[in-house]
């Protein structure tokens, strides 16, 4: 694979482009693949894709657009071209499975497969903001969660009573947050459970300072390090880069195409939610990618959109497994806010549609999170119940997306429902869901039985 | 004693300041501690004689600037106050000694006090560039200087074919800094010998990045975090600091010293300056050692060396820093706090040519004074340019501790030593080399050629022509009471 260095020397030594130049250069290009590769949005019973062909025809068009015009970088204002050899290598060389934490705790993290049989790779959380008196309790409570393969860091607005302002004390919260995380596991019974560093800033400096064996960040730890919308990339994680890769890491890419930016509609959105895990792992060697497709409008939390954002989002799934070695994921957000019933069959349909497409779950999570209010064990552990249940009634994409159009037709018209903060509905000292989100949780179970999901 | 964070969010919330504005209040401030603290001294050339008295109000100056002018962000473009009793119950919390390195290869370094009869800790290699493919080689032959404690990383300017340009390339060479200095004290057959990164570039980045217990820096070494001229600091620094001290580690200012003329104005203000850096640099970075507790003239700090500066600076060969304001800031620092020191007067750098016997003996001058002033002894390669340089260096030294030199001996002797250099140099054409380093970036074969003509590098072996130098040298000093030879076994 093409060298750390040989891609910050790229990076800087680049054609220059402006920002705005590339944007739109980035939509002219998007549209031009999808007509040259026939990429149109199919109906509403298509809600999961089942045209390999058209997965294949996706991933050419991905590997065309890297070819052709590269991956951007924003602190040089430069370009990063790649030739078509440099692409292949990188896709062929990718490793398939990731070996992360230690000793009793340390688990293979694999990519999975298109209508497969096996269970999938789990991260139940966090990847949202806490604040640091529930630091050590939240990680406790995820890694108590037995799947979990690894559990992501979490942001926060102040440490030791100071805000985070400016790089000294944005590398002191990195530090804390990773020691709050390493005590944390601890505390569930898990001390080699290997732990993500949610980044506080994107600023090297605060990716690089928790690296410590011993209190901090492991090399069999990693850390997030996304590649940036519209095919960015940033010099500070090129930087991080080449310090973990020769301490040792695994690095995790936020890398879905986002339909209603500059790549345009759910088509261009799947040729980015390809391009970015494979520029994620030549530039940044990010080795876990959760990928596919969203809708703008989904992630601010304003409106539950589904079909054909679900659809294009399969295709990058299928494309990228059809194709490439790299470990994709789903990230499971919801615009519905915690104890919600519609919160819930949300995390439903990501849950089977990420399981028969072979999608390892990621972080569970109300999209528009709050402070203390993203996330409790109970999605996760939802979301795991509902892939095993996709998984023992061995449904396949057709059927599937037979059930989760139903699920779909039963969410049309509603709007994002308001929930609870994370200890209203959640006791973290009993780890335990409230009455209410208990009684929610049960009822969608029964629905989702209802539509032919098999729960133990 | 007040704490990183809190520095660093005075560093972000005090008062802004545009950095001409704080660079001529700086000058204003002085001026006013001068008059206020009555140092004003117009008199003739002292060397390690000024009273106590002077000493304690040079003292109490700097603590009066920093309690009433704070430090200055340039990162932030902000002033970072403190109040009185921070400022002293920093002074008062400095360590004494700190243990560096790991195994049997882990050595003490201590705080010295004037007239010290203890020996020195010596700090030798590095500091300078070296390009990948001599890095190790010349890093090795430092490190096998057995009085050495520490030994200190170097600078690359390209790193497996490429330039060292921009973050990313920056923090790999730092990684790489650091692996060639593990092997090269591996060869030295000192696995676990302190070595103290030498910044690639000094941003946060490069600056944390070698940390890595296996094969990079580990809690028992450290790295160079100093502060800057005119009483300023930097973000990079602040979080740099905030993560070794969770780390381990200790860390060292290069920039305990001062530049008469400067915005600090005259001698008595850099004097001033000096102090209150050597404080800040503990209080801010957290800094154990420190380099330098110089007070010179700009050109000895400033000077690059370039044959026309050679030319120059052959025309005007007395030109030379005052001693006594030097020793006013080492003599305060040591009264004053438990400020582990190295360094004190720069002589004149490679007088008479490298491994000449002038050389030699200028550097003998130094050291005699240093040493007696309470100072460690900073040998890196800049001013060393061979490792026999640092040993005969450490042997001066322990000569000096030997004799029971004592202050008002020093003068004396340091006038006697220069006669002697100034006999020796009647004919031959004075070359003070300053400092060479940049010529390394700009031409490396003529840097190293005629380090390599003085010491078989690959050997590790000192020249003839050096050895013969040294031993005369050695008998010289000899004559004026510094037996180097019963020094070294006896002492």
């Amino acid at each position: 694979m093409i060298e750390l260095i040989e891609v910050a020397e790229r990076a800087r030594t680049g054609p220059r482009l402006e920002e705005m130049e590339w944007n739109m250069m980035l939509f002219r290009k998007m549209q031009e693949l999808i007509k040259e590769y026939d990429l149109r949005c199919r109906g509403v019973e298509e809600f999961i894709n089942t045209d390999d062909s058209l997965a294949d025809d996706a991933f050419r068009a991905a590997c065309d657009f890297i070819v052709d015009v590269g991956a951007y970088c924003i602190s040089t204002n430069r370009v990063i071209h790649f030739d078509e050899a440099e692409v292949k290598k990188a896709v062929r060389e990718a490793p398939k499975q990731v070996l992360m934490g230690e000793g009793k705790d340390a688990r293979v993290f694999r990519q999975g497969q298109v209508d497969g049989l096996e269970p999938i790779n789990i991260n139940p959380g966090h990847h949202a903001p806490f604040t640091e008196d529930l630091g050590s309790l939240v990680a406790k409570n995820f890694a108590q969660i037995p799947r979990t393969d690894f559990i992501e860091g979490f942001n926060l607005p102040a440490v030791d009573g100071r805000d985070i302002y400016g790089q000294p004390l944005e590398a002191y919260a990195a530090i804390r947050e990773v020691a709050w995380m390493r005590e944390g596991v601890r505390k569930a019974g898990r001390p080699g459970l290997a732990i993500v560093l949610y980044p506080i800033t994107t600023r090297a400096s605060s990716l690089i300072a928790p690296m410590n064996p011993q209190l901090g960040l492991r090399p069999t730890d990693g850390l997030l390090m996304s590649t940036l919308p519209d095919v960015k990339v940033e010099y500070d994680h090129i930087t991080t880069a080449i310090v973990f890769s020769s301490y040792g890491y695994f690095a995790v890419n936020g890398s879905f195409g986002m339909a209603g930016g500059f790549c345009g509609g759910p088509e261009g959105a799947l040729i980015e939610g390809i391009v970015r895990p494979i520029i994620g792992y030549m530039t940044y060697g990010d080795s876990l990618h959760y990928t596919g497709v969203e809708h703008l409008a989904y992630v601010m939390g304003e409106r539950i959109i589904l079909h054909p954002i679900n659809w294009a989002r399969s295709v990058v799934y299928q494309a990228l497994c059809r194709n490439t070695n790299l470990i994709y994921m789903d990230w499971n957000i919801t615009c519905s806010e915690l104890c919600t019933e519609t919160g819930l069959l949300e995390n439903a349909i990501r849950s089977v549609e990420a399981t028969v497409n072979g999608a390892a779950l990621y972080a569970p999570r109300v999209s528009r999170a709050k402070m203390n209010a993203g996330q409790t064990p109970v999605e996760p552990e939802f979301m795991i119940e509902v892939s095993d249940a996709t998984l023992k009634a061995k449904l396949k994409r057709a059927e599937a997306g037979k059930i989760l159009q139903q699920i779909a037709n039963q969410l049309r018209g509603r709007s994002p429902e308001k929930g609870k903060t994370t200890q209203e509905c959640y006791d973290l000292v009993k780890h335990k869901p409230s009455p209410e989100y208990e009684a929610i949780y049960h009822q969608v179970k029964k629905t989702l039985s209802q539509h032919g999901l098999e729960f133990t | 004693m007040i704490s990183l964070l809190e520095l660093a969010e005075r560093a972000y919330r005090g008062p802004r300041m545009g950095e001409k504005e704080w660079d001529l209040g700086l000058f204003r401030k002085m001026q006013e501690l001068v008059t206020a603290h009555k140092l004003a001294y117009s008199g003739p050339d002292r060397y390690l004689d000024v009273d106590d008295d002077y000493v304690d109000r040079a003292f109490r100056a700097a603590v009066a600037f920093l309690s009433e002018a704070g430090v200055y962000c340039i990162s932030t473009n902000r002033v970072i106050h403190f109040d009185e009793e921070e400022v002293l119950d920093a002074v008062k919390s400095a360590p004494h000694e700190f243990v560096v390195g790991e195994g049997r290869d882990t050595r003490v370094v201590r705080k010295r006090e004037t007239e010290d009869s203890r020996r020195v800790n010596v700090i030798s290699g590095g500091h300078c560039p070296w390009p990948q493919d001599v890095a190790s080689m010349a890093q090795t032959a430092y490190a096998r200087v057995l009085r050495g404690d520490i030994i200190e990383g170097f600078n690359l300017a390209h790193i497996d074919g490429y330039e060292v340009h921009g973050l990313p390339l920056a923090v790999y060479a730092a990684r790489r800094e650091f692996a060639i200095m593990r092997e090269a004290v591996r060869k030295a057959g000192r696995p676990g010998m302190a070595v103290t990164l030498y910044p690639i570039l000094t941003k946060a980045g490069p600056l944390i990045a070698p940390i890595d217990p296996d094969t990079g820096l580990r809690r028992t070494d450290g790295l160079l975090l100093s502060v800057l001229p005119d009483m300023k600091v930097e973000a990079d620094y602040l979080a740099t600091a905030i993560t070794y001290e969770g780390y381990g580690g200790y860390k060292v200012n290069g920039g305990c010293f001062s530049i008469i003329g400067g915005f600090c104005g005259g001698v008595e203000g850099a004097v001033i300056e000096a102090i209150a850096k050597g404080i800040t640099a503990w209080m801010v970075y957290r800094d154990v050692f420190q380099y330098g507790g110089t007070v010179s003239g700009s050109r000895s700090l400033t000077a690059r060396w370039t044959p026309a500066m050679e030319e120059k600076y052959r025309k005007a060969p007395t030109l030379q820093s005052p001693i006594w304001s030097t020793y006013v800031v080492q003599r305060a620092l040591s009264r004053n706090t438990n400020i582990i020191r190295f360094g004190g007067i720069e002589g004149r750098a490679g007088i008479g040519g490298i491994g000449s016997e002038a050389e030699l003996l200028s550097m003998a001058r130094d050291v005699v004074a240093n040493t007696v002033m309470g100072c460690n002894l900073v040998c890196t390669t800049g001013s060393n340019p061979t490792p026999y340089h640092v040993e005969f260096r450490a042997r001066v030294a322990d000569a000096t501790v030997r004799a029971r030199i004592k202050r008002d001996e020093v003068r004396g002797l340091m006038e006697k030593i220069d006669g002697l250099v100034t006999k020796m140099l009647r004919g031959v054409p004075l070359v003070d080399y300053g400092d060479r380093r940049m010529l390394a970036y700009k031409d490396f074969e003529s840097y190293f050629a005629p380090m390599r003509e003085m010491y078989d590098f690959p050997a590790q072996k000192p020249s003839k022509v050096l050895v013969a130098n040294a031993t005369k040298a050695g008998t010289m000093l000899a004559d004026l009471g510094l037996d180097l030879e019963a020094a070294a076994t006896r002492l």
